[in-house]
């Protein structure tokens, strides 16, 4: 009933960020990390989020320059038409990668663990199908969600905590800073890989965020909120298993679900925390694609979200999903030693760009004066 | 539908007037006609028509028919025309008295159930209010009983409904709009609220949805639910209804809108949110510790009625190693011996349970109870030791039937059972997965659902921690102070500060 | 016109899928413990399912049946996985890990590689990585087979016996998941627990006793029971159980129970040897005492404490003794150094081999007993 605009609040916002930047990070991020680094992946996290923080801040400023513009296009007018133009398309290319990842974790995760002998295709086709439809209906639904995600991210956490009191033993990860300071600021570009894409996803919600002067302080809680919630799961993983049991895993969290129980009674729990935690992979795919198709149409200049755009971006997904997934071997290598190196440039280099183009467009109009 | 009425003109002369009424009317055997002549003197011919069954007879005896038969102060007019505004000034001592030349009007205002007054050589009638009918006494609405609270309940006839409003809101502003819907019942429909209190785009959108609807008939408020309702494809009811004039009333206090249909006692109310359906109005009545325990036990009535059969199926198909060793070895030994796969057994046991449940409503009082927990009981035990399904399933159905009925809306339960059976379908096929994924679609749907410009998840994800205080829990009456933003006009002041009594408050 | 596209991917989605992980609850045999023993080219499996006749309440079928409360299946091959799948030649359920309690692995095979037997456990998705893992000396398949009086299930007795560590002091339990944890640490030596079949009485008994150490990926040795207590007191398991002291005066014997046991350390690295010193403080109480000793009178009470600190000391000592004689670092030691200096523990950890055999530990036990539940010993009173 509602026309014109559609706006998402700031508590709505919030919880985005924070579903959006958990998940894939306890998935395959913990054994990444523990074959890197060990015993101090925790303190990865903790500087990648902070490296995180700078980025933010400076894409906040650059939005709230061009109040009511996505970075595409805004982007059009910093950096002039083509580059704009390549930009945005960079970026839906992107944004639909990471999506595609995302969904090849979470179907492995299936795969894996819970329905062996069910084909990738089937599952990876019912997926996105529900992502296609949580998309078609825009973000404010995925706003609401992103509430009840929230509060099912908080009852995993707890869940995690009481199974595992018995077993937790802090000295399994002292020493600190085992390795040496160097490698582990190396090691957390690692982590940079999975929450990175964090500024820009920012960029692209500015437009619709209610209220704009205080955005920047729930982007900032969204961060630190969603990042806790992962080095709290790295320190409770690490502090049951230990750093060589870690690393011996391609998927650490259900197997470390695996060696911890509430009482004899629910003794296996692993479908539930899949259960819990499957909201925050939706919300986080559902954001990625809505980016996805919003930097391509803004791109392209279509305005009207028709029926055909999102099926032929479904088709597309499911096929670029399981050309990426159904080898996890060839997948598990993509995500540990190539991601890194595209998706660090184009999520630190991006704000810097842009962020250099308004400075020296304000010295330009300020000459001009 | 659309037809143009005719014209039909009245002539001068008596007999062929009442020829006129008589055959528009079909000749229909209840229209009754009294010829009479209005005081002796004058010798002027009158005649009224009323349809029997439809009046208040001792009233047309005496106030009409009596009044002017037997008196003589019209004896000094002068001619008909005359005599007729004499007569329509200060003949008929009734409140409702209005001339009228038009036949379809007339037609209308008969069938109304009042009085038409005819007179020779005037070709205009009065119209005398007349309306009586056997109405039903006001009892308790047996739907939705409480133990404590009001006992009263709507009635068919929409001026008693509006009077049961009255009574409790005696408040200036509590605005109610007419309307008349139903090309061939040209039923009354009426709209309340607050004046003040609703949002002005709320009732602005009542109106203009009720109205465009045009059909030929209005039966039920069910019609005109369906026919202004967001998403009528929805499991989920966009409108509430009931017959209780106190549940009404409260919300129409809260900021909503209320629609009464006359000939039904069940009232819409608008807009709808999806916790409405798990707040009962005892909630308010009793203390506000037993009403939050009771509303949890509720909502968790309300998922187990959904999700129950498709976890079970799920877990024992697909998932055994989440389930405790001897339980699983226990559901193992009972399924020994059973043909059929675990969808199958849950398919046949819930179809079962629904002709069960049908069959219930359709018998006598006293049968129908008996009959419902005699053959659940029987037909359970008989199945499983025939080896047709297995004791678990038993339970299973039994637990999920007895949760849906602890749903205060009828109607919010009618959705849980809808959506029971494809979330059973997907669990059979995917396991937890595909309920996750079945519980996603729904729970996308549900947040894209609006009633009447309210979204319908509203206050799980409003910013405002003052909108909490109702929803799972019931705040104490004296911290409730605010009404909630997303129905009424903002932060709207309803209690006073510091109504919590206590050895500060009281008087010493 | 969207409905018709959501339904025409809908319906073609729901089509393709089958039910290919659907297993019906009645086709699976529940594997509750397993057995593994050497042949002469590979491995001989056997594993005990549960029967549900045993779990179910009600009576199903013909009563009077004396049937066996559980099913034993064996079979062979030449690696574990096609021992498995070769059982289902003679199974008719689908073998089902996932409430699996105990393996138990022979001597002979544990002295051999034990590689392949952690790689699988660990690698399978269905089992937990909180099975219990034990050695026996005795053939696994002998162990499996015994039908216990006291259980209905063999491996819920076998699980129970196990954990039941800390009462006896005598024993060691530990799970795949911390077992795992020393067995990739190249200076740890894993500890598991050890089963013996008593055969003096007619019917077989199983008990725990004692531990066995691995050294890389094979059993070393084994530990009696005096060992096995000081490691429980190493590893701070010595909670609830009990020691066995006597009498300062007249040599009888005294139980006491700890009530609470809390070992602290320190590592030290002089010249390339490393010192540790281990403090341990324990609460205790006395259960049972068959000398006249009056333990109210506080300097009894202290002496019996010093005493129960020798013992402590005795067997502490005793199990690092044997930790130095096999060069094999099972308390953990290396570990301790690690955490607390982990500078020096990075230059010397390549020689930890060499310099392990010259470890001198110095142990610091401080016992406080603070119930003695009668007031007075168990003789007559004098009133007067």
């Amino acid at each position: 009933m509602k026309k014109g605009k559609v706006l998402i609040n700031n508590k709505h916002f919030k919880d985005i960020l924070i579903c959006i930047m958990w998940p894939a990070t306890i998935n395959y991020g913990s054994g990444i990390l523990a074959r890197n680094i060990g015993r101090d992946m925790w303190v990865c996290g903790i500087i990648s989020v902070l490296s995180v923080l700078p980025f933010i801040v400076i894409i906040t400023r650059i939005g709230q320059n061009f109040p009511g513009k996505t970075i595409v296009e805004y982007s059009r007018e910093l950096l002039g038409r083509v580059i704009g133009k390549a930009l945005g398309l960079l970026l839906a290319i992107y944004f639909f990668l990471s999506a595609s990842s995302s969904i090849s974790m979470y179907v492995h995760h299936l795969t894996g663990f819970l329905l062996p002998q069910t084909p990738f295709l089937v599952v990876t086709l019912l997926h996105v199908f529900i992502i296609c439809y949580l998309v078609w209906e825009g973000p404010e639904v995925i706003a609401r969600i992103s509430v009840f995600a929230f509060a099912m991210a908080i009852i995993f956490y707890l869940l995690v905590f009481a199974a595992s009191l018995t077993e937790i033993n802090i000295d399994r990860i002292t020493p600190i800073f085992d390795t040496g300071v160097i490698s582990v600021f190396k090691a957390s570009l690692d982590t940079d890989a999975f929450i990175g894409f964090l500024p820009i996803i920012i960029a692209m919600l500015l437009p619709i965020v209610n209220d704009q002067r205080k955005a920047l302080g729930a982007a900032v809680s969204g961060l630190f909120i969603g990042g806790f919630f992962f080095i709290l799961y790295f320190v409770v993983e690490l502090m049951v298993m230990g750093p060589q049991v870690v690393a011996m895993m391609r998927i650490a969290s259900m197997d470390f679900v695996r060696a911890i129980q509430i009482t004899q009674y629910l003794h296996r729990f692993e479908s539930f925390m899949v259960a819990l935690w499957y909201w925050s992979i939706m919300i986080q795919e559902g954001i990625l694609i809505y980016c996805s198709l919003e930097s391509f149409m803004q791109t392209t200049g279509i305005k009207k979200k028709s029926p055909f755009i999102i099926i032929t971006f479904g088709l597309m997904l499911i096929a670029s999903t399981y050309y990426m997934g159904h080898n996890d071997v060839v997948f598990l290598r993509l995500r540990e030693h190539v991601w890194k190196y595209f998706s660090l440039p184009i999520d630190f280099g991006v704000p810097i760009l842009l962020f250099l183009a308004l400075g020296v467009k304000k010295i330009i109009i300020n000459n001009k004066n | 539908m659309n037809e143009l009425p005719k014209q039909i003109k009245l002539s001068l002369d008596l007999t062929s007037n009442i020829e006129t009424i008589k055959k528009t009317m079909g000749f229909a055997s209840d229209v009754t006609v009294r010829e009479f002549s209005i005081s002796p003197g004058i010798k002027i011919k009158a005649a009224v028509i009323l349809i029997k069954g439809l009046v208040e007879r001792e009233l047309i005896n005496e106030q009409v028919i009596g009044a002017l038969m037997s008196n003589d102060r019209f004896n000094d007019a002068r001619d008909n025309i005359e005599f007729f505004q004499m007569l329509k000034e200060y003949g008929i001592p009734s409140t409702y008295v209005k001339e009228e030349s038009d036949v379809n009007n007339i037609l209308a205002e008969l069938i109304d159930g009042n009085t038409i007054l005819l007179m020779d050589k005037i070709d205009k009638v009065l119209i005398v209010g007349s309306a009586g009918w056997k109405d039903r006494a006001i009892t308790e609405p047996n739907a939705e009983n409480v133990i404590r609270g009001p006992k009263d309940g709507f009635t068919e006839n929409i001026e008693n409904n509006t009077a049961l409003i009255r009574r409790r809101i005696k408040c200036p502003d509590l605005r109610m709009e007419l309307l008349i819907k139903g090309a061939k019942t040209k039923t009354k429909v009426l709209i309340a609220f607050l004046e003040g209190v609703a949002k002005e785009e709320v009732i602005n959108e009542v109106r203009r949805r009720l109205g465009r609807i045009e059909i030929d008939s209005v039966l039920e408020s069910g019609y005109i639910e369906e026919l202004i309702e967001d998403d009528p494809l929805s499991p989920f009811p966009q409108l509430e209804h009931t017959e209780r004039p106190d549940k009404v009333s409260a919300a129409i206090l809260e900021g909503r809108v209320a629609i009464l249909v006359d000939t039904t006692p069940h009232v819409l109310i608008v807009p709808t949110i999806f916790i409405q359906f798990i707040q009962s109005s005892e909630d308010y009545y009793e203390r506000s510790s037993i009403a939050t325990l009771t509303r949890f036990i509720r909502i968790m009535a309300y998922f187990i009625s959904v999700i129950l059969p498709a976890m079970y199926i799920a877990f024992t198909s697909y998932h055994q190693e989440m389930i405790p060793t001897t339980l699983a070895l226990s559901i193992a030994a009972s399924r020994e011996g059973v043909p059929f796969p675990s969808i199958g057994e849950a398919f046949l046991m819930e179809g079962t349970f629904e002709i069960l449940r049908e069959a219930g409503l359709r018998l006598p009082k006293q049968a129908g109870q008996a009959v419902s927990i005699v053959g659940g009981i029987v037909i359970g035990q008989a199945a499983v030791q025939a080896g047709i399904v297995s004791q678990a399933m038993v339970i299973v159905v039994a637990l999920t039937g007895i949760s849906s009925f602890a749903v205060p809306a009828f109607n919010a339960s009618a959705s849980g059972r809808l959506i029971r059976f494809p979330l059973m379908l997907v669990a059979s096929i995917l396991g937890l997965p595909g309920i996750l994924a079945g519980l996603s679609i729904i729970i996308i749907h549900l947040n894209s659902l609006r009633s009447f410009g309210v979204s319908y998840m509203e206050p799980f994800t409003s910013a405002n921690k003052n909108e909490f205080k109702d929803i799972m829990i019931r705040s104490h009456w004296w911290a409730m102070n605010r009404l909630p933003g997303y129905i009424a006009r903002r932060g709207f002041r309803r209690v006073g500060s510091n109504m919590k009594s206590g050895p500060d408050n009281d008087s010493k | 016109m969207r409905k018709i596209a959501a339904l025409l991917i809908l319906i073609p989605s729901l089509l393709l899928t089958g039910c290919w992980n659907a297993r019906e609850i009645n086709e699976l045999g529940f594997v509750l413990s397993i057995g593994l023993d050497k042949t002469e080219d590979g491995f001989k499996v056997t594993a005990q399912m549960a029967s549900p006749e045993t779990f179910s309440k009600t009576q199903s079928g013909s009563g009077g049946s004396q049937k066996k409360p559980f099913l034993i299946v064996s079979s062979t091959g030449k690696t574990i996985f096609e021992a498995i799948r070769n059982m289902a030649a003679i199974s008719s359920r689908r073998i089902f890990w996932a409430h699996i309690k105990v393996i138990i692995i022979s001597e002979d095979l544990a002295r051999s590689n034990t590689l392949e037997i952690f790689d699988f456990f660990s690698r399978n998705p269905e089992l937990r990585l909180r099975t219990l893992i034990a050695v026996t000396p005795e053939e696994a398949g002998e162990i499996i087979e015994v039908i216990p009086e006291m259980e209905k299930d063999p491996a819920l007795y076998l699980e129970k016996i196990i954990e039941n560590e800390s009462l006896t002091g005598k024993s060691y339990s530990v799970m795949i998941k911390d077992f795992l944890e020393d067995y990739l640490d190249p200076n740890v030596g894993p500890v598991t627990s050890r089963i013996v079949l008593d055969k003096s009485k007619e019917k077989p008994v199983i008990k725990t006793s004692g531990a066995y150490v691995f050294d890389g990926y094979k059993v070393s040795a084994s530990l009696n029971e005096k060992e096995t207590r000081g490691l429980l007191w190493i590893k701070n398991k010595m909670k609830d159980s009990i020691m066995v002291v006597y009498c300062p005066e007249d040599n009888k014997p005294v139980t006491l129970e700890i009530k609470s046991s809390k070992s602290s350390y320190k590592s030290s690295l002089n010249n390339g040897i490393p010192h540790f010193i281990i403090n341990v403080k324990a609460d205790a109480s006395i259960t049972e005492q068959a000398c006249l000793t009056d333990f109210n009178d506080p300097e009894k009470l202290n002496e019996l404490s010093k005493t129960l600190e020798k013992d402590i000391t005795k067997d502490i000592q005793s199990t690092i003794t044997t930790a130095k004689e096999l060069n094999i670092d099972f308390p953990g030691l290396s570990r301790i150094m690690h955490r607390q200096h982990k500078n020096e523990w990075h230059q010397v950890s390549s020689k930890w081999e060499n310099i392990f055999k010259d470890t001198e530990v110095t142990i610091n036990a401080k016992v406080n007993i603070q119930h003695v539940s009668l007031a007075k010993p168990l003789e007559p009173i004098n009133v007067q």
